[in-house]
């Protein structure tokens, strides 16, 4: 078991090192991560403002402050590198999930911890998403940690994963906190249950990503194999006749038109 | 008849509702995701549009989505193969996305909102376009001209709207599209591509236009109007985030590194001047198709649409160079609007009649109210007194109540307000709220009944500044005393506001004038830069708390940040 997971452990901190020792990927990183904790914060916004227990809501409106302002550090210090990297910026759907290490997610559904964020509080209720927050402020601290670790070489970047470090601690802290209040208030059941279902779904959403994305890249790699191959002689015949940049007489609309998709 | 339109995957997703040829409620998806100009299917817009509407799915009649799926992968498809060999990655990238759900969106919009496949409709891109600005005028004819970007295959279309529809009679066609160039230069100058054109456009007022020259060589114009745009104008069919190809760079020199400084001052202008160009260039070609169009549509109004309509300087300079009587620009003339196009060309090919014009561009949702604690009661009346004193004492102030806005601008329902002669208030919206480039003006609302004191607006293009989507030359005086709310050419967009539009704000107004002696405030969109418009009572209360917001009034609510 030990060998297994060290070199798991070692291949990740290749990965991750060659990430970050890229600068233009490093910027992408960072944009990425900008972007995660941004959606972070407009979750957590939501889900304080139906949370009922005050104590926890003010946990919440706090908690979502620190991601708009951990996404507002991210998208500084990315901002600072883009002037030394030279490189523009992309829109949020042409994210390459190469440069994306926080979440590789293959859809907007999917929130920056892997959690699919459609109503979850409303469907789950509160228990199940503040354990779904610890599951994942957990993961996101060690992410971070490692992520400091690596970044030696750029004190200013890592600095602020060493500030963001510090208010990961308590949203770890504060969600284990409101469990283990409500495990003395007589729900410790159901905290189990939400815990146990957190990780799980946790571990099951890693294994859809990780088969969505294999299966993505097989289908990129067939699709460029038939563009140079099946496409290739359409291709060549399309590049000869330039596209005709005169005007056109269209055909006018019609109702049985407006049934077709094409 | 309850039609129903949908736009998704190009620029903002938006669903809009239109019942027996009226407007009733429009809303972009993005107001519920809180990520601006959110672009995927609008699925949380249309159940709220029928909410507001309070119509169930099986009332609709038609469902109509704004463009033909299979027409615009056919275009995407040629695109990445006339690449060939370096379009394969964006190639694969796309036949991956829409062998996905795109190519199925039938299926996908019979499934989503429940209503039989038979409901489901596709309008042409560019009808939906036509039909959302024709619609939208009080014109019995006009004709209609269209600057869009990225659709099926065309970019432009030439046509006329009339009792008996709309008819579009030229066309050009993709690549060749000044919307695509305008993007490749902004991508050029370091902005954003697609996002950055609004932002080029206002660059280049701070600019002169010492790049003409070579823009028109690019543009490659020829007798009839129609573009020949040169081999390696754009890298976009094998590299969408770098819009910008060779055949700029060997025109117009190195390209501005993305995040080195912006030049737009001083002596330094290069970034300034090649907007400047583009946009000399852009309205030289414009008014030339418009000469066409006139000619052709024989009508006196205009009727304009797609993304380039945004471009106030381009709608005054249609409006100066007096071709057409009045000019028309419909509050969303990108591609959430054309979801409302949409569903009124539907509704008049499916035999119904249309409406014409539009009385208000308040179709969104109801405030959401969750009053806290912490509110204070006003007295209805004392509402625009009391937002008034504390503009005029340096505050800023946000304005919630009534329907939403249709469009992405806020037009007095989700606003935020600040005297636009207070430096400290100006600064502190500029740098924390909005976090705007310095070079970005604000736009101001003024009274319609005394905007002559300080705009100079085209009378051709009157209908436009109600929704500041024309440039107005500004006095002397507003130069010296709100600077932020003029750009680098000397004009503004103003938003005129006259008593029947909007009594409250204009009410507002008055109170500010009767107390400062001054007509206009500075107004922008309740929002923080890069969200959409706050949605409800308590988005407006967590933007206060976590920006300098000074106060929000919502409804009869009046709540005060804690100091």
């Amino acid at each position: 078991m030990e060998p297994s997971r060290s070199s798991i452990g070692f291949a990740r901190r290749r990965r991750e090192g060659a990430v970050w020792s890229d600068p233009e990927r490093k910027l992408r990183t960072l944009e990425s991560f900008a972007r995660t904790e941004a959606d972070g914060g407009r979750d957590i916004a939501a889900a304080a403002r139906k949370a009922s227990d005050p104590e926890l809501r003010a946990h919440l409106q706090r908690h979502a402050r620190d991601e708009v302002r951990h996404a507002e550090l991210f998208h500084r210090r990315a901002q600072e590198l883009r002037a030394q990297v030279g490189v523009g910026v992309q829109r949020d759907d042409e994210l390459d999930p190469r440069y994306d290490l926080s979440r590789g997610r293959p859809a907007s559904e999917v929130d920056a911890h892997g959690f699919l964020k459609l109503a979850l509080f409303d469907e789950l209720g509160e228990v199940a998403y503040v354990a779904m927050l610890h599951v994942a402020e957990q993961r996101a601290a060690e992410l971070f940690q490692r992520h400091s670790r690596l970044l030696h070489e750029d004190p200013a970047t890592q600095a602020i994963f060493l500030e963001i470090l510090k208010d990961e601690k308590y949203h770890v802290a504060y969600t284990r906190t409101t469990l283990e209040r409500w495990r003395a208030q007589g729900r410790a059941s159901e905290v189990k249950a939400a815990l146990k279902s957190a990780r799980g779904s946790s571990f099951l959403e890693a294994w859809k990503r990780l088969g969505l994305r294999s299966t993505a890249g097989f289908g990129r790699v067939v699709l460029c194999l038939a563009y140079f191959t099946i496409a290739a002689p359409f291709a060549l015949g399309l590049r000869r006749r330039s596209a005709d940049g005169s005007w056109d007489v269209p055909q006018p609309g019609t109702l049985q038109s407006l049934r077709e998709q094409g | 008849m309850n039609v129903l339109g949908l736009s998704a995957f190009g620029g903002a997703s938006a669903a809009a509702l239109v019942r027996d040829g009226v407007p009733v409620a429009a809303l972009r998806e993005e107001r519920f995701s809180g990520k601006k100009n959110d672009a995927t299917f609008p699925r949380r817009a249309a159940r709220g549009v029928l909410r507001c509407a309070g119509v169930s799915e099986r009332e609709l009649d038609a469902v109509v989505f704004y463009e033909k799926p299979l027409r615009r992968f056919e275009r995407t498809i040629v695109s990445r193969m006339r690449a060939f060999p370096r379009g394969a990655r964006a190639f694969a990238d796309d036949v991956f996305l829409w062998l996905g759900d795109r190519l199925w969106l039938a299926d996908k919009i019979s499934e989503e909102l429940q209503v039989p496949r038979e409901k489901v409709l596709f309008c042409e891109h560019h009808l939906a376009h036509a039909a959302a600005a024709f619609w939208a005028s009080p014109c019995e004819q006009a004709a209609i001209l269209i600057l869009d970007g990225e659709g099926e295959w065309p970019s432009t279309s030439l046509g006329r709207g009339s009792q008996q529809g709309i008819e579009l009679f030229s066309q050009l066609r993709h690549p060749h599209s000044l919307s695509l160039l305008a993007s490749a230069v902004a991508s050029y100058c370091g902005l954003e591509s697609r996002p950055g054109e609004p932002l080029l456009f206002a660059l280049a007022t701070h600019g002169e236009p010492r790049y003409l020259r070579q823009f028109e060589t690019l543009l490659g114009c020829g007798a009839s109007g129609e573009l020949r745009f040169g081999e390696g104008v754009f890298r976009l069919p094998w590299n969408p985030a770098s819009g910008f190809g060779p055949a700029l760079v060997a025109e117009l020199g190195e390209a501005r590194e993305a995040g080195s400084r912006l030049r737009y001052e001083g002596t330094q202008r290069r970034d300034a001047d090649v907007a400047a160009s583009l946009q000399a260039a852009l309205e030289a070609l414009v008014l030339r198709w418009a000469r066409e169009l006139q000619a052709r549509a024989g009508c006196a109004d205009l009727c304009l649409g797609g993304d380039l309509a945004w471009n106030s300087s381009l709608v005054a300079r249609l409006g100066r160079e007096a071709l057409f009587q009045r000019i028309f620009v419909p509050l969303d003339p990108g591609d959430a609007g054309a979801a409302l196009g949409a569903a009124l060309y539907a509704t008049k090919l499916l035999g119904g009649e249309v409406a014409r014009g539009l009385d208000h561009g308040f179709l969104g949702e109801q405030l959401i109210g969750d009053p806290q604690p912490s509110a204070r009661r006003l007295e209805p009346a004392a509402i625009p007194d009391e937002i008034a004193r504390r503009l005029s004492c340096g505050q800023l102030v946000g304005w919630m109540h009534g329907r939403a806005e249709w469009g992405p601008r806020a037009l007095g329902h989700r606003s935020l307000l600040a005297d636009a002669r207070s430096q400290s208030a100006v600064d502190r919206l500029r740098r924390l709220v909005k976090r705007r480039e310095p070079w970005l003006a604000f736009s101001p609302a003024v009274l319609a009944e005394r905007a002559g004191e300080c705009f100079e607006i085209p009378t051709q293009a009157l209908a436009c500044s109600r929704a500041m989507q024309v440039a107005a030359a500004t006095s002397a005086e507003l130069r010296a005393q709100a600077p932020s709310l003029v750009a680098g050419d000397g004009t503004s967009r103003p938003q005129l506001v006259s008593r029947d539009a909007d009594a409250d704000f204009h009410a507002m107004l008055s109170c500010f004038a009767a107390r400062t002696g001054v007509p206009y405030v500075l107004h922008t969109s309740l929002n923080q830069r890069g969200d959409a418009i706050v949605r409800g009572e308590s988005d407006a209360l967590a933007l206060m708390e976590r920006t300098p917001i000074d106060a929000v009034v919502v409804e009869d609510r009046l709540y005060e940040a804690r100091v």
